[in-house]
């Protein structure tokens, strides 16, 4: 695989769907191109950012009642010309988009709760770390460089089987608990690479 | 003690073939307790604790292999070769330590492998590709390696001891255990655990201890397996769970496990039939658990 279509694979992975010979071909490219690695990074680490976000909005029932009154029928009402109850509807309409479109906004403000907000913070730490490591990784020896990412590649898999098997069974404390050891593993280890000098 | 070295003294001495080759011999006198920085990134390097208050070094430097640097007095002092190749496939170079055993020791190296015996107070080694060894009971040993081995053999008190994909083998140890590896199996055998916690993502475990009343062993391991051997007579409380993995157990005095069974608790031994006695707790993702208590010598 090319680094094209290790980008375009970043969700498949991020849901755990690709196949096993995809799997190991696009773990076998992370394990030598940083650049891919540090995207991947970046891409979960939006992932877990916008995990919480609701992907649909139901308008709150008191808009609902404020308007209803208006449109139910009254036997006074049953005269009100067609013109007015097409322009209510309108206004019906208009509001619950416009209200839509503000809630829709207001939750991609919100920070992200629960797990997801752990699991942010742990992305965020490895996300910083990553930079430090790129930035100094053309500064490695190339031996130093390989040993390095092997190594990367083995938590990079193990993290990724861990947040596969939390996202079949989300409620598992245990499962979080070995996703919250493999980033704290791979924080432990991009800290040790990104300290590493020209030196070595 | 008496200071072996009372002043400086330097050979240069070298023929032949290894006409090239340099070999620096230094000493000076130094504090029981002093600290000493060594580096050395390709070779090896051989640290010995003696009954000396100074430090003697001999330095054997190929063609090619930088310069030794060094010197120091009282509480510090540091050496090391410089100019050495940072791809650290030159020629390596050859450093051979001694210093009083009290010394607080720190080695950086790259490819070199370290040795260092019969120190007493601390020792810290980093190296990337070159394995550690130690023999001895320091205070605290803090050995770190991305793929070099380490093997600890003796009673130190506090061992922090992590690798990438090399091995880790630690023999005789009692006290505080750190363990961590990514690829690297690890091989734990002691008589009696206090406290220890191995971690690793893929590397094979394999303790054969007994334990303290209270001590304490923990193992945490994603796809490695965990093999655990134990005295016969073991009192304490297993906690052992797996995700994915196989979960086997033989321990005398415990209750069949059920079949296909990813988790089990059990107590055996009197204490630990009371809620106390010795704790240990192993956690995998996909990796077997397999315990026994017939332990064997390793």
């Amino acid at each position: 695989m090319n680094c094209e279509m290790i980008h375009d694979r970043f969700d498949s992975k991020q849901a755990g769907t690709l196949d096993p010979a995809e799997r190991e071909a696009f773990e076998l490219h992370l394990a030598g191109c940083a650049d891919c690695w540090a995207d991947l990074e970046a891409s979960r680490f939006l992932a877990a950012r916008t995990a919480d976000l609701r992907r649909e909005i139901t308008p709150p029932t008191d808009l609902w009642t404020g308007i209803a009154p208006r449109l139910q029928p009254r036997t006074r009402r049953l005269t009100l010309p067609v013109g007015w109850l097409a322009a209510a509807a309108v206004l019906l309409v208009a509001g619950t988009s416009a209200l839509t479109v503000l809630l829709v906004r207001r939750p991609a403000a919100e920070a992200p709760t629960g797990f997801a907000a752990t699991e942010a913070r742990y992305q965020e730490a490895t996300l910083e770390l990553a930079t430090v490591y790129r930035q100094a990784r053309d500064s490695l020896a190339p031996a130093t460089r390989v040993v390095l990412e092997r190594n990367l590649a083995v938590i990079e898999r193990a993290l990724g089987e861990a947040r596969d098997a939390l996202r079949a069974d989300p409620a598992n404390r245990a499962i979080e608990e070995m996703v919250v050891a493999a980033y704290q593993r791979k924080i432990a280890f991009l800290e040790r690479a990104a300290a590493l000098d020209r030196k070595t | 003690m008496r200071p072996l070295w009372t002043g400086l003294a330097i050979a240069l001495l070298g023929a032949g073939p290894a006409a090239a080759q340099r070999t620096t011999v230094k000493g000076f006198p130094v504090a029981p307790d002093v600290t000493l920085r060594i580096q050395n990134l390709v070779g090896v390097t051989r640290v010995t604790g003696w009954d000396h208050d100074s430090i003697a070094v001999t330095a054997v430097i190929p063609a090619g292999g930088g310069g030794f640097y060094g010197g120091g007095r009282d509480r510090f002092a540091k050496m090391g070769i410089e100019g050495q190749d940072p791809s650290l496939t030159g020629p390596g170079s050859e450093l051979d330590v001694h210093v009083p055993r009290g010394a607080r020791v720190w080695v950086k190296s790259g490819s070199a492998n370290v040795e260092l015996t019969g120190l007493s107070a601390e020792v810290e080694v980093t190296s990337l590709t070159g394995s550690i060894r130690l023999d001895g009971a320091p205070r605290v040993a803090t050995l770190e390696t991305i793929d070099g081995d380490l093997t600890i053999t003796g009673a130190a008190t506090v061992i922090r001891a992590r690798t990438g994909s090399g091995a880790v083998r630690i023999r005789g140890a009692r006290a505080d255990i750190s363990i961590s590896t990514i690829q690297g199996p690890v091989v734990l055998a002691s008589d009696e655990l206090l406290s220890a916690r191995i971690e690793t993502v893929s590397g094979r475990v394999e303790v054969r201890a007994g334990m303290q009343p209270d001590g304490l062993l923990e193992i945490q391991a994603h796809d490695g397996e965990v093999f655990l051997s134990m005295p016969s007579a073991i009192d304490a409380r297993f906690d052992l769970s797996t995700l994915k993995g196989i979960l086997a157990s033989r321990v005398t005095g415990q209750g069949s496990i059920p079949a296909g069974a990813r988790s089990a608790r059990f107590a055996v031994g009197k204490k630990a039939g009371a809620g106390r006695g010795a704790g240990i707790t192993v956690r995998t993702f996909s990796g077997s658990i397999q315990v026994d208590s017939n332990l064997r010598p390793e």
